[in-house]
C-alpha cells in the first residue's frame, strides 16, 4: 500500500509544486477504542484493492485505511462531487492507518499535493489507528476556512466519533460543514462564529445590523441564552429547518454546556423562515410560543420591513426567556396578554376579518327581523285541526302497547383529540444532522 | 219558487225594527223603542193572522230562472216598493233604496231553517276600530293603506255554518325510537332502539264549525274561529234584521270531509302526545272510527270589510262574537328592502366597531 502511494507521489511531484503552500490544522484528541485499534489482517488485501481503484485521481475518496464499506464510499464520493458542483469546493478524503512517522500536518500537506487537490480544495486526512483528523486547506479557501474556523470543526467531529458515530457519517458531516461555511461566506465575508446577527442576504443596512447585533449580544449575555439571527440568499438543497439546525451547531453558539439558544433563519430564495432552538431554548420556546412569535413579526417580514421584524424577534425572545425563567414558558394556556405589534398596524387585517363576519351576522339578524315583520301582515290560514272543539274530559286512552322491535348500533371513530384543549402544548424536538437535539418551526413569509 | 221576505215593524210607530247588537234586543231606529225578539216574532205572527199582505213579498215577483241570471232573484221591497236584486243564497239584506232591513223568509224555511244563531255582539263601529287596530305595529304595511277610511263594503253577515258533533274511537300505531349514545375506547356508539307503539282511546268533538257558504273563503272563516256556541240561541228571524244573511250552498255531506280531516289531525296530535319517553315518534298507521252525528245548521255573526288598494281587493273578517280580526295585508316591498338594507348596514357598522374595540382591548 505504501509503495503504491509512493509511486503516486513521484509521478505527481510536479503537480504538488504548482499548488501553493497549504495550511493545515490537526486534531488528535480522539480516544482510541481498543477494538478499532487493531486492523484485521484479512482486510489488508481488500484495502489495497480499494485504494488502487480509489487512486484514480478523479475520485474524492481515498480509503487507505479501509474505514468505509464499498457502497458508503460510493455515496460519499457522490455527495462530495455534488458539493463540488454546488459550491465549487473540491473536498478529498484520505484515510490512513499510519503517517509514516510524519506529523498529521506534514502528512496532510504532502498528500495535498500528491492527490492534486487544487487551490479551491481541501483534504480531510483521517488516521484510523489513533482516530485523529487533519485538514489541509487550499490557499484560495483560507479566507473561508480560517485556522480558527477549522479548529472549531475538528474537535466536534472527534467528539461525535467518540459518541459512537460511524466514519462514514463523520465524513459526510465534514462535507456538510464545508458547505455551510462556503455558503455563509458567499458574500465574501469570512465566517465568524461569534456574530449573533449575520445578514448575508443584505436585508438590513449595516448600521441597523450593528444595532441589532448589540441588542442580541446584550440579551444573550444577560439571559445566558443565545439569541441569534442569520439571513442567507440560498440554503442549497436542504430544508430551512436543517439549515438552521446545522448553522447553529457549526457556528459555535452556546454559552454553556447545553448550548442553549434560539436561531432565526431567513432565506430569501424561497422566502423561508425557520426557527431552531437548542438546549434550554427548546423548553423556553414551545411550539405554541413559536407560533405566537412568528405571528407577531411575520407581517413585517412579508412587508419587507426586516429590521422591525428582527428587532421584534429579539424583544420577543427576551420576553419569552424572562417569562420562562420567572414563571413558566409561554404555551397553549399561557400566552402573552398583549401583542408587541402596535394595534394600528394590524387594524386593517383585523378589519377585513371582522367586517365580513359582521356583515353576514347583521344580514341574518335583519333577515329574521324582516321575515317576522313580513309575517305579521298575514293572518289568514287554514286551521288544520279541531283542537278548539274537543269536549273537555272526553279524551281517554284505554290501550297502551309499547313493543320493542329491534335495535341497531353504529360506531364512529373518535379518538381523544390531542392538540386541542388545555392538555396540549409543550415543545417538539428532533435531531439535526449533527445528532444534536433541536426544537423549531419553519414556514414561508 | 216563491219567496217571502219579512221585516219587523215597530208596534209603536210602524217603522222597520233592527237588531241592536249592543243591547242584544230589537230596537226601532225611529221611536227608539226596544223590544224582545220573541215579542216582535209573536207580533209578526199576529199581524199575519190579520190576513194582511203587507208583510209579505209581492207574489207576482219576477223570477229570473234563465241560464244567464240563474243566481239572481228580484224582490220588491214592501216598504218602498223598490226592486231588490239579490243572490239566491241571500236570506237577509237591506233595501238599497230605503235602507230598511229585508229578510227573505223562503230562504229560512224548511231545510233552509237554521237551528241556532249566535247573535251579533259587536257592531260596525267596533269592526272599523278593530280594523284600525289590525293595522297597528305593521311596519311593512304601505303608508297609504294605513290612512284608508273608505271601505267598499262593511257588512255584518250571518254566515251559514255546519256544526258537527263527533265521537271518535281510534287506534293509532306509531314507530318510536330511543337513542342511546356512549363513548368507549376510541369510538362513539349510537344505539337506536325501535318500538311499535299503539295507543287506543276515544275522544269527542263538539260543534265543529264548517263554513257552509261557498262565497266566504274557507280559510278566512277558519281564521276567525272559534265561536262560542254557548251563546247560541234557537234561530229566530228577528236576529237577522239589519244584517245580511246567506243560506248554505255547500251541504253537510260535502263539509264532512273537511271536518274529518281536522279531527284526524287533532286526534293524531293528542294520541302522539301520550307517547312519551322516546327520542322520536312517527305515526305509521292506525284507524279512526268517526261517529259523526248529523250536522246542525247555524248562523254565525261575521263582519266583512272589503277595500281596494292599488287595484287589488282586500277582504277582512271580524268574528262578530269575539272581535277576532283577520285579513292579509299588502307588503311594501320598497320598505322591506330599505329595512333589510339599512338595518344590515347599520348593524354591520355597529358589530365592526364593537369587534374592533374588543380586538383592540385584547391586543
Amino acid at each position: 500500500m505504501k509503495k503504491t502511494l509512493r509511486a503516486v507521489i513521484i509521478s505527481l511531484a510536479a503537480a504538488a509544486l504548482i499548488s501553493c503552500l497549504p495550511i493545515a490544522v490537526f486534531a488528535e484528541e480522539a480516544e482510541i477504542p481498543e477494538e478499532t485499534s487493531i486492523t484485521a489482517p484479512e482486510q489488508t488485501e481488500d484495502a489495497e484493492q480499494s485504494e488502487e481503484s480509489a487512486l484514480s485521481l478523479d475520485g474524492h475518496v481515498f480509503d487507505g485505511a479501509d474505514a468505509l464499506l464499498a457502497p458508503q464510499e460510493t455515496d460519499l464520493n457522490n455527495s462530495l462531487e455534488t458539493l463540488k458542483s454546488d459550491v465549487g469546493v473540491d473536498v478529498k478524503v484520505l484515510t490512513v492507518t499510519d503517517t509514516e512517522g510524519m506529523s498529521m500536518k506534514e502528512y496532510g500537506e504532502k498528500y495535498f499535493g500528491e492527490l492534486e487537490v487544487s487551490g479551491t480544495g481541501m483534504l480531510l486526512l483521517f488516521n484510523k489507528t489513533d482516530r485523529s483528523y487533519g485538514v489541509t486547506v487550499g490557499d484560495e479557501l483560507t479566507d473561508i476556512f480560517t485556522e480558527d474556523g477549522v479548529s472549531n470543526i475538528l474537535p466536534y467531529l472527534v467528539q461525535e466519533l467518540n459518541n459512537g458515530e460511524s466514519y462514514y457519517k463523520s465524513f459526510e458531516r465534514f462535507a456538510t460543514i464545508c458547505r455551510v461555511y462556503v455558503e455563509q461566506s458567499e458574500l465574501g465575508e469570512p465566517y465568524k462564529n461569534e456574530l449573533r446577527v449575520v445578514d448575508r442576504a443584505g436585508l438590513i443596512p449595516d448600521e441597523k445590523e450593528q444595532e441589532l447585533l448589540k441588542k442580541c449580544d446584550e440579551i444573550s449575555e444577560r439571559q445566558s441564552v443565545e439569541v441569534t439571527i442569520v439571513t442567507v440568499n440560498s440554503i442549497g438543497g436542504r430544508t430551512s429547518r436543517e439549515y438552521a439546525d446545522d448553522y447553529y451547531d457549526y457556528s459555535g453558539f452556546g454559552i454553556d454546556d447545553t448550548r442553549s439558544g434560539i436561531l432565526l433563519l431567513i432565506s430569501m430564495e424561497n422566502r423561508d423562515w425557520a426557527i431552531s432552538t437548542t438546549g434550554l431554548g427548546i423548553s423556553y420556546f414551545t411550539d405554541k410560543g413559536q407560533e405566537y412569535m412568528v405571528s407577531e413579526f411575520k407581517g413585517y417580514l412579508s412587508d419587507g420591513d426586516y429590521y422591525k421584524a428582527f428587532d421584534m424577534y429579539a424583544d420577543l425572545c427576551d420576553m419569552f426567556i424572562t417569562e420562562a425563567k420567572d414563571d413558566r414558558p409561554y404555551d397553549v394556556d399561557h400566552m402573552p396578554e398583549h401583542s408587541l405589534v402596535p394595534f394600528r398596524e394590524v387594524a386593517f387585517e383585523k378589519l377585513i376579518t371582522i367586517l365580513p363576519a359582521s356583515l353576514i351576522l347583521a344580514f341574518i339578524i335583519w333577515l329574521i327581523i324582516c321575515t317576522i315583520e313580513k309575517h305579521k301582515l298575514t293572518s289568514v290560514h287554514f286551521k288544520g285541526q279541531a283542537d278548539d272543539y274537543i269536549r273537555k274530559g272526553s279524551f281517554v286512552i284505554n290501550q297502551r302497547n309499547d313493543t320493542f322491535l329491534y335495535k341497531h348500533t353504529t360506531k364512529r371513530y373518535n379518538p381523544p383529540s390531542e392538540s386541542s384543549g388545555g392538555g396540549g402544548g409543550g415543545s417538539s424536538s428532533h435531531s439535526s444532522s449533527s445528532g444534536s437535539s433541536h426544537g423549531g418551526s419553519s414556514g414561508h413569509f | 219558487m216563491l219567496s217571502k221576505a219579512s221585516e219587523y215593524l215597530c208596534p209603536c210607530c210602524g217603522g222597520s225594527v233592527k237588531f241592536d247588537s249592543g243591547i242584544q234586543k230589537m230596537k226601532c231606529p225611529y221611536c227608539e223603542n226596544v223590544y224582545e225578539v220573541e215579542t216582535l216574532e209573536a207580533y209578526a205572527e199576529d199581524l199575519k193572522k190579520d190576513g194582511t199582505d203587507d208583510s209579505e213579498w209581492d207574489q207576482s215577483e219576477q223570477v229570473f230562472d234563465g241560464e244567464e241570471q240563474g243566481d239572481i232573484k228580484v224582490y220588491r221591497c214592501n216598504y218602498c216598493g223598490g226592486e231588490i236584486m239579490a243572490d239566491l243564497t241571500t236570506s237577509a239584506t237591506t233595501c238599497p233604496y230605503c235602507d230598511n232591513p229585508v229578510v227573505v223568509l223562503s230562504s229560512l224555511k224548511g231545510q233552509w231553517k237554521p237551528e241556532y244563531v249566535i247573535p251579533f255582539k259587536l257592531d260596525k263601529k267596533r269592526a272599523v276600530s278593530e280594523f284600525k287596530k289590525h293595522l297597528l305595529h305593521k311596519h311593512f304595511l304601505p303608508k297609504p293603506f294605513k290612512s284608508i277610511e273608505h271601505f267598499d263594503e262593511i257588512k255584518g253577515v250571518y254566515v251559514p255554518f255546519w256544526l258537527f258533533d263527533s265521537d271518535i274511537n281510534a287506534n293509532i300505531r306509531f314507530k318510536a325510537t330511543k337513542v342511546r349514545t356512549w363513548h368507549s375506547g376510541n369510538y362513539d356508539y349510537t344505539e337506536t332502539s325501535y318500538y311499535s307503539v299503539v295507543r287506543g282511546g276515544r275522544m269527542a268533538f263538539e260543534k265543529i264549525a264548517v263554513d257552509g257558504s261557498s262565497q266566504m273563503p274557507d280559510d278566512l272563516m277558519e281564521s276567525i274561529e272559534p265561536f262560542d256556541f254557548k251563546e247560541a240561541v234557537p234561530f229566530n228571524t228577528g236576529y237577522l234584521a239589519g244584517y245580511v244573511a246567506d243560506k248554505y250552498d255547500v251541504d253537510d255531506h260535502k263539509s264532512v270531509t273537511r271536518v274529518n280531516n281536522r279531527i284526524l289531525h287533532s286526534v293524531d296530535n293528542a294520541f302522539k302526545n301520550d307517547v312519551r319517553g322516546y327520542s322520536s315518534v312517527k305515526k305509521e298507521g292506525g284507524n279512526i272510527d268517526y261517529n259523526t252525528a248529523k250536522a246542525v245548521y247555524a248562523l254565525y255573526p261575521v263582519w266583512i270589510l272589503t277595500t281596494k288598494y292599488e287595484g287589488k281587493n282586500y277582504i277582512f273578517a271580524m268574528n262578530g262574537q269575539t272581535g277576532k280580526f283577520v285579513g292579509d295585508l299588502p307588503l311594501d316591498k320598497k320598505k322591506y328592502a330599505r329595512w333589510l338594507g339599512f338595518g344590515t348596514l347599520s348593524c354591520t357598522l355597529l358589530f365592526t366597531v364593537a369587534g374592533m374595540i374588543m380586538s383592540y382591548l385584547a391586543h
